[in-house]
């Protein structure tokens, strides 16, 4: 087999030596604490989570990763279509920075991590592998999406189970979801909450159906708080949307968990990129930038709302927002002017919840066409060093047992570190997974 | 077309029932079609209302899959263990809009029939008792139904004995006569179930608000003051009973 002339006779030697390597740094990385970048409050609850998915792939250089073009480079290696006066930062925390397309988030940027530099896959496989790499933080398909972890996690029984606007990923979790239209039409048509109650109440033997009318009995005050909350919000002059209804399952105690799906917007400009994507991606991230003003306007108190012990914090301090997208695009225009998917460097925005102030993690760079071996200009992340946090810039640098690519399931568990729940025991993330320090208040 | 009971179609959709799974007995719920089939198989001489607000309630949609223990295909089991309560306000909406249609089309064939007479339809429906007395009161309240004659106090226009025979009508054609009924375990009898479908049907108090809340009002314009509301509210609390959904 070894004469075989397309494989090297030294292959399974090297696949051997990496192995053990591989071996080494995620042994290594275990002894890490679970612990985080970026500061965090200390939470005496747990946080609900908002998973925003936003198909098509962003070219993050246009929002969450701004880039200057290095000197010596052109068109031909990376196109960009601002200047560096177009990049903005936060007032307070300058190195908050996000591209023309995402100034919408600029008032939320002290409150947000924003992960740089993360690799998808060396090659592209496609929209719907990557989105949902993004989203699970694992491409077996085993798992379900962060917002179904979340709540298989949780283990507490949730009404509503994921409140979502479109299909959910559950994977081998046995979790139910509840659609977001269906609880905005709830509003508009009889409920037949008290007829069913009488009907229980009357008598009847042990069911999964006579169950299913006593979980109606047992949420009745949360099922009347919800609707009250979405008949005020009703009467405001913006219709209601699909985060009105996971924002009054949140606060109404029928929910913990979200998805929302941001599928009106065309991010995959394979053409015409320069007069399509930006003005798409600055949608995207007003929309999202919409629902975190949303969540900032709702006095919330975890069990305590209106009560003379509130401390004035909103339902954005007590949800954890993740916006994720499938991947970046490649840094050049092609033939068509448009730009094509690029797996080897992506970026995702943690926002809210016990986020208290804004930190950067990871970095990506371009490679030049005139460096690259493939003779096309590369745009990708950079590896990190996880026991410091730094990135890691050459060769030299790189120590084999804390240094690695960021990928989705290391940004997965910080996320689930934030929200108090390590998705290694779950099973979410492998058990290997490397952890981030944290620098707490 | 107009399906009709025959034994091969029962024991058929029998099979197509229990051969999908929703709990720990590898069963699930009916599909609101399918549940209209039952109906369209119980009561041939129905109507199924072919409007749009039953559209959603005959496919399965982003918005109600998730309700209705969708299998995985990766390995066949379902989706969610156990109903939500979603499952359950959507299944019995659904099952009220279908019964809703179906005892509506009664009430029109009633007002259309000759004054004075029944509909010989709704004697299809509600077969008259053998006993005098309860059958002389069965027309009584069909005829006053069809020609809007509204009694003052329709909670208790029907006499007990009438209930029970309409719960005993309803009960044996949805789910099945007493051998089967009784044929279902040692825990379970004919008569347990129907104390608790009549307990139900009266607590539901079908001419107040509980039963006005399902859309009812709208839909049967003369059920607060007929037998009609009656036998809606009792199909409504039969079609919801486990053994009616599980079979």
């Amino acid at each position: 087999m070894a004469d075989h002339p397309l494989i090297h006779p030294l292959s399974r030697r090297l696949f051997l030596k990496g192995a053990a390597s591989t071996s080494a740094l995620f042994g290594l990385a275990n002894l890490a604490p679970l612990e985080l970048w970026g500061d965090v409050a200390s939470q005496d609850t747990t946080p609900f989570l908002v998973l925003i998915k936003a198909p098509g792939g962003m070219d993050v250089t246009l929002g969450l990763d701004p880039l200057i073009r290095p000197a010596g480079t052109d068109d031909q290696d990376m196109f960009i279509e601002y200047t560096p006066n177009e990049i903005r930062s936060h007032p307070t925390q300058n190195d908050m920075r996000v591209g023309p397309s995402a100034t919408a988030l600029v008032p939320f940027l002290d409150q947000a991590l924003i992960f740089n530099g993360i690799v998808m896959n060396e090659s592209d496989n496609g929209h719907t592998a990557n989105l949902n790499y993004a989203a699970t933080a694992n491409g077996q398909g085993k798992n379900a999406s962060l917002a179904g972890e979340v709540l298989f996690s949780r283990r507490a029984p949730q009404p509503f189970g994921v409140v979502a606007n479109s299909t959910v990923i559950l994977g081998k979790r046995a979790l139910a979801v509840t659609q977001t239209g269906t609880i905005l039409q709830s509003l508009n048509s009889p409920d037949p909450s008290e007829f069913l109650e009488r009907i229980q109440q009357a008598g009847g033997g042990d069911s999964p159906f006579r169950r299913s009318l006593r979980a109606i009995s047992a949420a009745k005050v949360e099922a009347g708080e919800l609707t009250r909350l979405l008949k005020i919000w009703q009467a405001a002059p913006v219709p209601l949307e699909d985060f009105h209804a996971a924002a009054a399952a949140f606060a109404s105690g029928m929910a913990s968990a979200a998805e929302i799906t941001l599928n009106s917007f065309s991010l995959d400009t394979h053409s015409d990129h320069p007069r399509r994507h930006q003005e798409a991606q600055i949608r995207v991230w007003e929309r999202v930038a919409a629902i975190f003003s949303f969540f900032r306007t709702i006095p919330f108190e975890p069990k305590r709302v209106s009560s003379a012990s509130a401390t004035g914090t909103s339902l954005f301090d007590h949800t954890l927002f993740v916006v994720v997208s499938d991947f970046s695009r490649t840094p050049y225009l092609n033939a068509s002017k448009g730009k094509d998917h690029n797996p080897l460097t992506n970026s995702v925005l943690v926002a809210g919840g016990p986020i208290k102030r804004g930190r950067v993690i990871g970095q990506s760079r371009l490679v030049p066409r005139g460096d690259s071996s493939s003779g096309e200009a590369m745009h990708i992340g950079l590896p990190l060093d996880y026991s410091t946090g730094a990135t890691i810039t050459s060769r030299a640098e790189a120590a084999p047992a804390s240094v690695n690519f960021l990928h989705p399931e290391n940004v997965a568990h910080t996320v689930g570190a934030l929200m108090g729940i390590d998705f290694r025991k779950s099973g979410t993330v492998p058990q290997t997974t490397l952890t981030l320090p944290l620098d707490r208040k | 077309m107009r399906l009709r009971f025959s034994p091969a179609f029962a024991v058929g959709f029998a099979i197509l029932l229990t051969g999908f799974s929703f709990t720990e007995r590898w069963m699930r719920y009916p599909r609101p079609d399918e549940i209209l089939m039952i109906f369209q198989d119980r009561f041939p001489d129905g109507f199924i209302h072919p409007a749009m607000e039953m559209n959603s309630c005959r496919q399965l949609t982003t918005d109600n899959r998730s309700f209705l223990g969708d299998n995985r295909p990766a390995d066949g089991k379902p989706i969610v263990a156990e109903p939500n309560l979603h499952f359950a306000k959507w299944y019995a909406s659904c099952l009220a809009d279908a019964v809703g249609n179906e005892v509506a089309f009664l009430i029109r064939r009633q007002s259309q029939a000759q004054a004075g007479s029944v509909d010989s339809k709704v004697l299809e429906w509600l077969p008259a008792p053998t006993e005098p007395s309860l059958r002389e009161e069965m027309r009584d309240l069909i005829h006053k139904a069809g020609t809007q004659q509204k009694p003052a106090n329709p909670a208790v226009s029907i006499s007990p004995e009438l209930r029970i025979y309409i719960v005993t009508q309803v009960v044996a054609r949805l789910i099945g006569p007493d051998p089967v009924l009784n044929g279902k375990g040692p825990l379970f009898s004919a008569q347990q179930l129907r104390q608790q479908v009549l307990a139900s049907v009266d607590a539901l108090d079908f001419s107040e608000a509980g039963f006005q809340s399902m859309g009812f009002k709208t839909r049967l314009q003369h059920s607060e003051s007929s037998i009609f509301g009656y036998l809606a509210a009792t199909m409504l609390v039969v079609g919801l009973q486990d053994e009616f959904l599980m079979q």
